[in-house]
């Protein structure tokens, strides 16, 4: 058992060293799932508004509390500005999308029957112009609209007829039947390549295994291994629980970085989560010792190893969605689908019956490469096999 | 490592041989006086046999030098000595126990230098000597105190921060040696440790071969490098086609090949009569000459004794003897002499 965890630590030592390879396979999923979450992502971001009101007329408690109802809904951020000229300075610099001064006379201007206005800055990115335009617009019009039946009806049928200002249902979005809904399930695009990759990454893993025992028996360091008086099988398989270290940190700073990052909602239920990690990763590794056992040295072992994890991926639709529905039912010959579609599940907190079965197709998947790769281990392991 | 730690190992050793029931364990009267010794040892990879009975033993406190051309079986038997390889046929026995039997005692004994540089470029000096050291079973003070002794014997002690990467091939060959002495083998074996490194860390590792040995250690050592066998060995054993074909100490080895010295006489005239009896002088093998006749070239037996004779025989002739040249037989000729071949023969 010693020989095991002296192993162990030392694997993780080197690999805690190995700057090139951690970049790959931690910073490049991250890099990934942020590109193409955003890519594909089809939510609207809160467009920041910066807000300075000036007015200390009857009209001030209405706006207030329009705009801490528009601050309530998923479209508008609200920031309180201390002046005017503060407004100007945080959509000049960037701070916020969109300024709204409202001038402090404003409640006497609507009161003496003149137009309502308020002075907006908008900021550089015409989407969130338009969502913050929305919001001034619908308060705007709304008061106009007040001031000019107050003008035609007089107060009392006018108050009849108008509410009170709100931003509720400024900005609507409609879904046509091709939005996220429609190509990515019930998860958001982030959630669904945030599952892919990290899934396709902890194959890769999974493959480190396979290439640190290629690499100790051609340095003759896993001879020497050979040659001493602990267990060789404590030995390797320490070689191998190493590189299942390096994928546990993987999926450990995978979650937490797309979590708090990326805003990823993993469902919260983290103990599935890490069992389908872990079977993940013992399907990549027992895939990789496999690969290694026919392949006996470095470059083929990688060449065969990245063809069928790509492919896998590619046919479980983790690089491009709706491919499933075109390759006839193959995407379920991969880990990725299994792993995948079990992690989505967990995401979204829906068909847990369903997910428990893909667990269980993944579990299958890992224990039978496992069992082949521990067949097929002395042929990686010992130079005479 | 000090004269003293080896006593200490010598203790250490003798208390382990107790603990351990070593009378009752040990295989053989002869396994006593040897510490390795081969036994119809035989391995065979389908077809082919690699090592065909081989049998000899190293006594304790030898540098046994492996000679053999590509293909020898030297590798084959250093990997069944080792445990590496399972013997076919026969036992190998290291300090009486069994390597097919008691695996684990013989690697306990053991300390393997690998031809290939089998360190981490990722871990530095001492975390490469401290992890084998760990596999050892060394823990705790004696861990630390090992991996320095190892690591200051190969001169490598102020480079323990240091990374293989940033090393030469000479230092990266001594950090090969360091893992595999800091447990105290009683059995230290070199597979070609000092190939494609420079005169002068080649120097060092023979000098630490000598150190190791004076220290206790026996060592088996490959190398292609004759002169290197030839100038640190105590014992030599030429291996060709699985087989030990000759096994002794150089002079053994020259007498088993009957082959002798030359003796190079630069001479001022010939005579057709001093040439005749020279080559008729019982201890003559070869007679040749060069140089016009002015250079005679006299393979004998036995140098000692008949050079004397045959100086008296070219006084005797009136010849005047302007140069002696004496050369000895060297492990190349010898071997070549035995395999037909060089030692670097593919």
């Amino acid at each position: 058992m010693r020989a095991w965890w002296t192993t162990v630590y030392y694997e993780c030592v080197k690999y805690s060293r190995m700057r090139s390879l951690l970049v790959i396979l931690i910073g490049l999923p991250l890099l990934l799932i942020l590109l193409l979450g955003s890519a594909f992502n089809t939510d609207i971001k809160p467009a920041k508004v910066a807000v300075f009101n000036a007015d200390h007329g009857n009209m001030r408690d209405g706006i207030t509390l329009f705009w801490e109802e528009a601050a309530a809904g998923p479209y508008i951020k609200v920031l309180q500005a201390k002046s005017a000229s503060e407004v100007q300075d945080w959509v000049r610099e960037g701070t916020v999308d969109y300024g709204v001064s409202i001038p402090s006379d404003f409640s006497l201007q609507v009161e003496t029957g003149k137009a309502a206005e308020w002075l907006t800055y908008a900021g550089r990115y015409e989407e969130k112009n338009i969502a913050a335009d929305a919001v001034v617009n619908r308060y705007l019009s709304t008061v106009n609209l007040q001031i000019a039946a107050v003008q035609i009806l007089g107060v009392m049928n006018a108050g009849d007829i108008l509410k009170e200002p709100s931003a509720e249902d400024s900005i609507v979005v409609h879904n046509l039947g091709m939005g996220d809904s429609e190509i990515f399930g019930e998860t958001s695009a982030i959630q669904y390549y945030s599952a892919a990759y990290l899934i396709m990454f902890l194959l890769y893993g999974g493959m480190a295994a396979a290439i640190a025992l290629i690499n100790q028996r051609e340095s003759g360091t896993l001879q020497r291994m050979y040659t001493n008086p602990s267990s060789f099988r404590m030995t390797t398989l320490g070689v191998i629980c190493g590189s299942g270290m390096l994928a546990a940190l993987q999926a450990i700073v995978i979650v937490v970085f797309t979590s708090f990052v990326y805003d990823v909602n993993w469902g919260g239920q983290y103990e599935i989560i890490a069992l389908i990690c872990f079977l993940t990763a013992a399907a990549g590794i027992g895939l990789g010792i496999t690969i290694a056992s026919f392949a006996q040295n470095k470059k083929t072992t990688q060449t065969f190893f990245s063809i069928i994890v790509f492919s896998m991926t590619f046919l479980s639709g983790g690089m491009m969605t709706g491919i499933e529905k075109m390759v006839g039912g193959a995407n379920k010959l991969t880990i990725n689908h299994w792993a995948s579609t079990s992690l989505r599940a967990v995401m979204t907190g829906t068909g847990q019956t369903e997910a428990w079965q893909e667990i269980g197709v993944l579990a299958l998947f890992a224990l039978c490469l496992l069992i082949i790769a521990i067949i097929r281990l002395p042929k990686v392991v010992k130079p005479h096999a | 490592m000090s004269p003293r730690g080896y006593d200490f190992i010598d203790l250490f050793q003798a208390s382990e041989k107790h603990t351990m029931g070593l009378s009752e364990t040990k295989q053989g009267v002869e396994a006593e006086m040897s510490l390795v010794a081969f036994r119809e040892v035989v391995k065979k990879y389908d077809t082919t046999i690699t090592v065909n009975h081989l049998n000899f033993s190293i006594g304790e406190g030898e540098i046994f030098g492996l000679l053999g051309p590509n293909g020898a079986g030297k590798s084959t038997s250093i990997h069944m000595l080792s445990g590496l390889l399972a013997p076919s046929g026969g036992d190998i026995l290291v300090d009486g126990y069994s390597i097919r039997k008691q695996p684990i005692e013989v690697k306990k004994r053991i300390g393997l230098v690998p031809q290939e540089l089998a360190i981490y470029e990722m871990l530095t000096a001492r975390e490469n000597v401290t992890f084998f050291a760990k596999l050892y079973g060394l823990r705790g003070s004696l861990l630390r105190d090992r991996v320095d002794e190892a690591l200051q014997f190969v001169g490598l002690l102020e480079k323990a921060k240091d990374k293989p990467s940033t090393f030469s091939g000479g230092m990266k060959r001594r950090l090969n040696i360091a893992c595999a002495i800091m447990h105290r083998p009683k059995l230290i074996i070199m597979d070609e440790p000092t190939v494609g490194i420079d005169p002068q860390s080649r120097n060092h590792i023979l000098e630490s071969v000598r150190s190791l040995n004076k220290l206790g250690s026996t060592v088996i050592y490959t190398s292609h490098y004759m002169e290197e066998v030839e100038a640190i060995c105590t014992r030599i054993g030429i291996l060709d086609q699985g087989k030990l074909i000759a096994c002794g100490t150089k002079d053994e080895l020259k007498r088993q090949v009957g082959q002798g010295e030359k003796l190079i006489f630069e001479i001022d005239r010939n005579s057709v009569d001093m040439l005749r009896e020279i080559s008729e002088h019982p201890g003559m093998q070869q007679l040749d000459e060069s140089d016009l006749g002015l250079k005679l070239t006299a393979t004998v037996k036995e140098s000692p004794s008949i050079l004397q004779d045959l100086l008296f025989i070219i006084q005797k002739h009136g010849i005047n003897l302007r140069k002696l040249t004496r050369v000895e037989p060297n492990l190349e000729s010898l071997f070549l002499q035995m395999t037909g071949r060089t030692l670097r023969d593919e």
